[in-house]
């Protein structure tokens, strides 16, 4: 046997122990380890952080739509219903949204304010 | 759970009981080694659940090595010489020693069982004792199977440090468990 063949055989050794040792671990241990697994996937799941978005489309349309409103108002001037009514109305909107939600989807609302006032 | 929780969940039942040996190893101490595998879980998660999946491991054991490594920062060391210190006296507060928990495995040769034990006691001793980088390369790559990379993104170090640490470790464990050697 050569010496990669020995050191091979030494890891491989060092690794089954290791492996059995931690197939006979104490079921409060076992128990504690499944138990902080889910919470902290549950933890990610109730902020948002993974899975599924916590918002409906209907309500990213209507965030995003609003958001170009008040995108468009702000680089074309172009005042949208009474005035200053229609901006404190989008405001209102935006910030009723998930904060988060829409910094993660600015580069969105950049992209559809560059199409300019047709876009949408 | 959805398709990404249950992706979560499947790598980090994966590792968690790697995670929580070397923690053990590290720490000398279920309840801590526990509690740092618990502090990774959430950190891992909450950072980079959105980063691609095999990217997930070098990343979970960064942040598990950070926890240890704040964790002797914290006293640690301190605490570990205390418990040497009492080792065999009296002390109800103690963490029981994780060794004992391993089952003697049954079998027609009582001394084969005896000496199984035993090489496990030597070889657990043998990983604690190594310096922390020397235990850290070597059980991320051997029993992780992390790639030099992989391990050291995890360690953030360079590749040739983790080639170092991991030759000298391997080295030392050479030395201090050939009785034990079939």
């Amino acid at each position: 046997m050569n010496d990669e063949e020995r050191r091979k055989e030494f890891l491989d050794q060092i690794r089954a122990a290791l492996d059995e040792q931690i197939d006979n671990l104490d079921p409060s241990v076992e128990s504690g380890l499944t138990r902080m697994r889910r919470e902290a996937i549950k933890a990610a799941e109730k902020k948002g952080l993974i899975g599924k978005p916590t918002y409906r489309w209907s309500t990213f349309g209507a965030a995003a739509a609003a958001a170009a409103v008040l995108l468009v108002a702000l680089f074309t001037g172009t005042p949208t219903d009474t005035p200053g009514n229609g901006a404190m109305e989008d405001l209102e909107i935006l910030t009723m949204a998930d904060q988060y939600e829409l910094v993660e989807n600015i580069e969105f609302y950049n992209w559809l304010a560059d199409l300019g006032p047709d876009a949408g | 759970m959805n398709d990404n929780s249950l992706a979560m969940d499947r790598f980090l039942a994966s590792v968690e009981r790697r995670a929580y040996s070397m923690t053990v190893m590290a720490t000398s101490s279920t309840e801590d080694a526990l509690d740092l595998v618990q502090e990774a879980m959430f950190g891992f998660v909450k950072r980079y659940k959105r980063r691609p999946e095999n990217e997930w491991k070098p990343l979970f054991y960064r942040i598990l090595q950070n926890k240890i490594r704040d964790w002797y920062r914290r006293g640690a060391v301190r605490r570990r010489f205390i418990k040497i210190l009492n080792r065999g006296k009296s002390n109800p507060e103690a963490s029981p020693d994780p060794l004992e928990q391993i089952p003697d495995p049954s079998g027609p040769d009582p001394s084969r069982a005896v000496e199984n034990k035993d090489a496990m006691r030597a070889l657990q001793n043998a990983l604690t004792n190594l310096p922390f980088r020397q235990r850290q390369a070597f059980l991320l790559r051997t029993w992780e199977g992390l790639s030099v990379s992989d391990t050291a993104r995890a360690m953030k170090c360079s590749e040739g440090s983790v080639k170092t640490h991991f030759s000298r470790a391997l080295a030392t464990l050479r030395e201090m468990l050939e009785d034990h050697r079939p």
